[in-house]
């Protein structure tokens, strides 16, 4: 049967019907404003042009579950014991209807069929709904006798099907749409909600710049209440020299709605004028259109005021270091020199290097460069300052020394963060110095040769007379000892000698019995007159064991030695001869006996013991520590 | 130990002291050691004169002559390799070209021999 011939079947009031239904649907579906509306309007055109008296329209849920969303004649049993139930797969592209015309007639299992026979129905067809060409739901129809559909059935039931899901689909993207405006105030309240207590000043301008929110922050900044922020103008609270510039920026972001950047003071509620920094953006709506500014407020018045303080300590630093007379620097931890005061003008312009960096080797003697590494390799390596002498180049090219000091600065770490130093002029210093040495050594020279003088006089005097000649070579031998303490003297510049080279000096080396001699003690310094006394002293010693003790036969022998107790803090000197003739204490005290006892009595306040043993003299000078220069505990 | 009288016997010696005493003390040395004396000199300028008129065999040489140095004399004699000994109060301080005989002052007569004994042996 063609459709023509079937169309003819019905009847022409069945036809208007049918045409009224359908374009009644269409009306009811534009109108519709809610979901039940549209399952309403869906379900009057299925019974009325369909035949059936009962149908339903069922929509997969969230979890793809097909569920009851609207029905006719059906009992709650029935879509119990069915729901769910679905031919298709969420999702499924272009499904085809299904119609079963008597149930009875299908190989469904037998609980089912019994539940249909429950409900009296027989004959009963699945419509697919779509959007956008998947399969969302669908309508069913029931019938309550077998019922085969005819083409014309078919056709009317796909076009309800499709009018059905095109309106589903409609209210679907609605529901999207009023989901995302919720969605959007949500996140705006949201935004005012987190802004309200955020630690920092956060506000929203329109596009004039005018005030629409102030965070909690910044409205207590200002002092103004939250419903008086439409009437509140920020820019009268802007400190009057830098409301030109701050005013500039900020309308020129507006203007091309471009980020922004400010700084400047404002007046806060109690009248003082912190500085603000202000990060400013531009807002736009979803189409895009310029909405104002939304910014945030830091209050940097206490970093400001920390940099300037900085400023101020390094102005004061630097005028500092240019009333000093010497050379003063500052490098960083690398030794790179970033400060230098204005003495660099007396150097030669070889400090700089080529680059315009401070370089010392243009201006260090090549001769000193190498010490002067090391001094700064060992204090950076320890963390500690160093100073050492070196010369540096003159303007004129010449050089002179200097004394060269650096401090390291450490960082809170420990670190060293950079070095402080200065470089101090010494060359007349120096040349005073050795000025001096010169005129000590003149001076030396000039009493030696006065004593040879009265050497000469002495002899020349005592000449002829042959029982003089071993008091001549006495004499001889005091002066010479003497002499070589004076030496020694002027060795340390008449500050002072050292124990050991006294002793040496006036015992070993002297001629016979010199090499039977042994010393030993620790290092100890004497004072000028110590040294000229103990000198003349131990040569008495050495002399009188030449002639009349263990020095005088090859198998003798003479130790002088010397120990410091620290405790008692004295000195105890021992002369002690051996292996020599027997000995007897002299009858009268001579020269040799004054020197040995009186003047180590008067110049080292010490207590002297001569004591004459049958294996030779034993000498013991025992003498307070404080009367001599220094003690090196060794 | 050499023998100072052995080698100093009639040798001519130059000796340049500026301090009288010390000078004549060491020339009655050098006589006694059987040596004859050229000068004392007095100044660098007299020794120089002695020295180009007579060959000595050594010369006793006082470093500082009147606050200068006598390395002029010095000079001439190592030139002629002539055997010096040089007299000081400098004491170890005295510039003189290492490996030079020096004798500290006050010096006594047999230091004065030994001295010119072993700078002539060296020679």
């Amino acid at each position: 049967m063609n459709a023509a011939a079937e169309l003819s079947l019905y009847s022409r009031d069945e036809q208007l019907l049918e045409l009224s239904a359908l374009y009644e649907l269409t009306n009811r579906l534009y109108r519709a404003r809610t979901s039940e509306q549209v399952y309403e309007a869906a379900l009057d055109a299925i019974v009325k042009t369909l035949g059936c008296q009962r149908a339903s329209i069922l929509l997969f849920d969230h979890e793809g579950v097909m569920r009851f969303v609207a029905w006719r004649g059906l009992s709650s049993e029935y879509r119990a014991a069915v729901d769910g139930h679905s031919p298709w797969q969420p999702g499924q592209r272009d499904p085809d209807p299904i119609f079963v015309p008597d149930i009875l007639a299908t190989s469904e299992p037998a609980w089912l069929k019994e539940r249909l026979a429950k409900e009296k129905i027989r004959g009963l067809a699945f419509m697919p709904l779509v959007d956008q060409g998947e399969v969302i739901g669908k309508f069913m129809t029931y019938h309550t006798e077998p019922h085969t559909y005819s083409s014309h059935e078919i056709e009317t039931a796909i076009t309800i099907a499709r009018q059905l899901g095109f309106s589903l689909e409609r209210s679907r993207a609605e529901a999207a749409r009023k989901m995302a405006v919720d969605e959007l105030k949500l996140s705006e309240q949201r935004f005012r909600v987190m802004s309200e207590d955020a630690p920092v000043m956060i506000w929203v301008s329109d596009v004039d710049g005018s005030c629409l929110h102030l965070n909690r922050m910044l409205r207590s900044f200002w002092g103004v209440q939250e419903s008086d922020i439409g009437a509140f103008d920020w820019s009268t609270t802007m400190h009057a020299d830098d409301a030109p510039g701050i005013t500039n920026s900020m309308m020129n972001a507006l203007r091309t709605a471009t980020t922004v950047q400010t700084q400047g003071r404002y007046k806060r509620a109690d009248g003082e004028y912190r500085v603000l920094q202000t990060d400013a953006r531009p807002t736009f709506s979803a189409k895009g259109e310029f909405r104002g500014m939304i910014g945030v407020n830091v209050d940097i018045t206490d970093r400001v005021r920390a940099a300037d303080a900085l400023q101020e300590r390094e102005r004061r630093f630097r005028k500092l270091a240019e009333t000093l007379p010497q050379l003063v620097w500052s490098s960083n931890a690398q030794g790179r020199v970033t400060y230098w005061n204005s003495r660099i003008d007396n150097y030669s312009s070889d400090h700089l290097g080529s680059d315009g960096a401070f370089q010392w080797r243009g201006i260090l003697h090549e001769e000193d460069m190498q010490s002067t590494l090391e001094a700064r390799e060992t204090a950076a390596t320890r963390g500690e300052g160093y100073q050492c002498t070196h010369r540096l180049k003159m303007k004129d090219a010449s050089y002179r020394w200097h004394l060269s000091r650096a401090t390291a600065v450490h960082d809170d770490h420990g670190n060293i963060e950079g070095w402080y130093g200065t470089a101090t002029d010494i060359h007349d210093l120096m040349r005073a110095e050795e000025l001096r040495k010169l005129l000590i050594d003149e001076l030396n020279h000039r009493v030696k040769n006065t004593l040879a003088v009265v050497q000469a006089i002495a002899k020349q005097t005592l000449r002829g007379d042959p029982a003089d000649d071993a008091r001549t070579v006495a004499f001889e031998g005091r002066l010479a000892a003497l002499a070589q303490a004076h030496n020694l003297l002027a060795r340390e510049a008449w500050e002072k000698a050292h124990l050991e080279d006294v002793a040496s000096q006036a015992l070993l080396a002297r001629g016979p019995g010199s090499a039977q001699i042994t010393l030993s003690g620790p290092p100890a310094a004497l004072k000028p007159k110590q040294a000229l006394s103990l000198s003349m002293a131990l040569h008495e010693l050495y002399t009188n064991a030449v002639k009349y003790g263990s020095l005088g036969c090859v198998t003798g022998s003479a130790d002088f030695t010397w120990e410091i107790d620290s405790n008692a803090q004295r000195l105890k000197m021992q002369w002690v001869e051996r292996g020599g003739p027997a000995t007897v204490t002299p009858q009268k005290a001579g020269f040799g006996s004054v020197m040995i006892q009186q003047a180590l009595k008067a110049e080292l306040d010490a207590d002297v013991t001569m004591d004459f043993q049958k294996e030779g003299l034993v000498c013991i000078i025992d003498a307070p520590l404080l009367n001599f220069v220094e003690v090196l505990n060794s | 130990m050499i023998d100072g009288k052995a080698i100093l016997t009639g040798k001519l010696i130059l000796l340049l002291e500026d301090e009288f005493l010390i000078a004549v003390e060491a020339a009655d040395t050098l006589k006694m050691s059987g040596a004859t004396v050229l000068g004392p000199c007095y100044t660098i300028n007299e020794a120089l004169d002695a020295l180009n008129r007579s060959d000595v065999d050594a010369a006793v040489l006082d470093i500082n002559i009147d606050g200068q140095q006598s390395d002029a004399v010095a000079q001439l004699l190592r030139g002629k390799k002539i055997p010096v000994v040089f007299t000081t109060g400098y004491g170890s301080r005295a510039k003189v070209a290492p490996g030079s005989q020096v004798l500290d002052k006050p010096y006594g007569a047999s230091q004065l021999v030994a001295a010119l004994a072993t700078a002539m042996s060296e020679r």
